[in-house]
């Protein structure tokens, strides 16, 4: 399986987004965000609702029109066919539809389409591909099962099988484990991890969790009203007054005694009336 | 997380009730649910609820329970052996169909006022062979055959099968368990060009050829007026979805047109008769030349729906994500309704306004055969053409005298077959 994806390790899979607006009407929801990814880099997106998060992944994938630059391995996103874009990014979106009477490997070999001609039917080779990604994905007796019948936790590597499928060597998560109980984001998180090693992928993504995405990913992008507020090392975002100003008050970083960090929200007291920061988890969970 | 759910937002943002009722729907209407969530509001409600709820199926909250729920029941059904390899599944579908259809078209033949052996079928067809062995058959048994049967029965097949073709690809390329053939306006577009010819007093020659062009306009009047809208609210070139707007357009403008139709039909009170009895559809007067000339648009739509039943699985998951998946959503939807449009229009011109075999016997095929696209566009083609074949040979048996319209056939044999499938598939799903 490793050799299927020779050829998308070696392409240069960098994400370079100069001066990104999208507007909604007439609220600007990125004003001119600028971000770059190197290839093989985990880059995770916080922020409080509405910041642009989602908004910036959409304008990736190139799923929301949106003005100012994107480059992907070099080329501008906006020149790239539908298919070619799909070779090129492969996308999990927050919400994935999931037809009830579609079995697990039919809907892995979805992924394929970018692949295959617009009349063709997929080949054995294909089938091979998808077989050992549910292989991979601990999912091997769910291929001839219907989706209705799995479980959030199977749901959730299904979706990330059909966009391995994909070979694309981009990768972009939209809150990849909001449906799942914490054991299970770990879980999926390290799998994601693993997959990044092993196929070279450029990974970002939108995390709510500012613990898990301060020990996964590489680096932060902290957006705030559309702009980045900060944007670096998991220890430079994470900040106490960082994360006040953005998230309001009452949010706070613990560094726990092997060193990781803790974000956590303070109920009332010194730390002000703020809203309580749904987002944030409580100190026993990290 | 700006936009949580763009998708749903488009159309107005459905209640998450409607998701729930329409979450198995469109994907794969299995009996119950899907059925009443489509059916539980009415009309261009219908199916805007249906359409704009489907993207927002998801794994997660609150629907994430509901389609456990949902899940739970269909799981129940699964060990009904519907379920195995889809190739074989296609292969043994196909063959069942074919073998329903050949029997039909031998039926349809055979059947009539005046019963002929089915030997004189068989030799009649061998005298129309180049350099065909020497056969006897009674000269009026062969015109019989010939000249009014087999037609009749040819185009009967021609027009199952594209009716039925064309639902499921609407079904497919709309994500909506409501769409028939007629969703867009063609059949008010024929039925006012049809109209319009008869009360003038023009040319029966005439009459395909206006109900054809007035198919094709309604169309694409709502295609045009559809499609603006969704320039206007542009999403981006992946986001855009604009099927809602497309349905909505097409709602007025078959409310339109039937409303002009009506208005002429009313005011010409002499050709009353002939108006209606087109309006009511029919293969009364079927010609070896009408099944030549319907034959062009039936083999290219048909061929172009099968070439793209692949793609209408693709976009199962949806539209934005068959998207990020490479396809070109609009472009696709814009192929399909043009290759069903020339079809169901041609089908149209020469058989008037033939209801219902476009939208159940693709749900047929649906919950006998499975869910995939693969399965029901060439089944339910193979499968409307003996629908109705059978369905005429009723029209022109149950009574003596009189034929019985087919419209009245199709819809009092085809919808207890329907729901005694429902039901018999709702029974199994408990028991098992």
């Amino acid at each position: 399986m490793t050799g299927a994806f020779a050829g998308s390790s070696a392409t240069p899979a960098r994400i370079a987004v100069d001066g990104l607006t999208v507007r909604f009407g007439t609220k600007a929801a990125l004003a001119g965000v600028s971000v770059s990814i190197a290839t093989g880099e985990w880059v995770a997106l916080i922020g409080p609702n509405g910041a642009g998060k989602t908004t910036l992944l959409r304008a990736v994938a190139r799923m929301t029109s949106s003005a100012g630059s994107i480059l992907l391995g070099g080329q501008p996103a906006g020149r790239l066919s539908h298919r070619k874009l799909a070779r090129l990014i492969a996308y999990v979106p927050q919400h994935p539809t999931l037809p009830p009477e579609m079995t697990g490997l039919d809907y892995v070999m979805l992924g394929r389409t970018p692949h295959l001609g617009y009349f063709a039917v997929e080949s054995d080779a294909d089938r091979r591909i998808c077989l050992d990604l549910l292989d991979r994905m601990a999912l091997t007796d769910m291929a001839g099962r219907r989706l209705a019948t799995m479980s959030g936790g199977e749901a959730q590597r299904l979706v990330l099988a059909r966009a391995l499928a994909q070979q694309a060597p981009i990768l972009l998560l939209d809150e990849p484990t909001s449906a799942l109980d914490l054991g299970r984001r770990v879980d999926a998180l390290e799998l994601v991890d693993e997959l990044r090693t092993e196929r070279s992928l450029t990974v970002l993504s939108a995390i709510h969790d500012l613990t898990l995405a301060g020990q996964f990913a590489d680096r932060l992008v902290l957006l705030s009203e559309g702009r980045v507020a900060a944007d670096g090392q998991p220890a430079a975002v994470l900040r106490d007054d960082l994360l006040s100003e953005t998230f309001g008050a009452g949010v706070g970083v613990l560094r726990t005694a092997n060193g990781e960090l803790a974000v956590i929200s303070h109920r009332g007291g010194v730390r002000g009336v703020g809203p309580r920061g749904q987002h944030s988890q409580r100190p026993s969970s990290s | 997380m700006s936009r949580p759910h763009a998708d749903a937002g488009q159309v107005g943002g459905p209640e998450p009730d409607a998701g729930r009722a329409s979450l198995a729907g469109p994907t794969g209407p299995t009996g119950p649910t899907g059925a009443t969530g489509a059916t539980g509001a009415t009309g261009a409600t219908g199916a805007t609820g249906a359409d704009s709820a489907m993207p927002t199926g998801s794994i997660t909250g609150r629907r994430g329970l509901v389609r456990r729920a949902t899940a739970w029941r269909i799981s129940r059904s699964a060990t009904d052996g519907v379920h195995g390899a889809r190739g074989g599944r296609t292969a043994g579908a196909i063959a069942a169909g074919t073998a329903i259809l050949i029997v039909a078209l031998i039926a349809g033949v055979s059947i009539g006022p005046v019963s002929v052996p089915l030997g004189a079928i068989a030799d009649t067809l061998i005298s129309h062979l180049p350099w065909h062995p020497a056969v006897s058959v009674q000269p009026i048994d062969a015109a019989i055959i010939w000249q009014i049967r087999l037609p009749r029965v040819a185009l009967g097949a021609l027009v199952g099968a594209m009716l039925s073709g064309g639902g499921a690809a609407y079904q497919g390329v709309f994500r909506n368990p409501l769409a028939d053939p007629y969703l867009l306006g063609v059949a008010a577009g024929a039925g006012l060009g049809a109209t319009a010819v008869i009360i003038s007093g023009g040319s029966l020659a005439l009459l395909p050829v206006a109900a054809f062009g007035g198919g094709v306009a309604a169309v694409g009047l709502t295609y045009s007026l559809g499609a603006a809208r969704r320039r206007a609210d542009d999403a981006g070139p992946r986001g855009a979805t604009g099927t809602a707007s497309i349905l909505l357009a097409g709602v007025a403008v078959a409310a339109m047109l039937t409303a002009a139709q009506t208005y002429l039909q009313q005011a010409h009170t002499q050709t009353l008769q002939s108006v209606y009895a087109w309006i009511l559809g029919g293969l009364s007067s079927a010609t070896w030349s009408q099944a030549w000339m319907i034959l062009p648009y039936v083999l290219i739509s048909g061929l172009t729906l099968l070439a793209y039943r692949r793609l209408l699985d693709v976009l199962r998951v949806g539209e934005t994500e068959a998207g990020t998946l490479g396809v070109n959503v609009p472009r696709l939807r814009l192929i399909v309704v043009v290759a069903a449009t020339l079809g169901v229009a041609a089908a149209v011109s020469v058989s008037g306004l033939i209801g219902f075999v476009g939208i159940i016997v693709p749900h047929v095929v649906r919950l006998t055969a499975g869910a995939s696209y693969r399965i029901i566009v060439p089944v339910s083609m193979i499968g409307g053409a003996a629908f109705l074949v059978l369905a005429d040979i009723a029209a022109r048996t149950v009574q003596p005298d009189t034929e019985v319209p087919i419209g009245v056939i199709t819809a009092a044999i085809g919808a207890p077959f329907f729901l005694f499938v429902l039901r018999s598939r709702r029974a199994r799903a408990a028991s098992s």
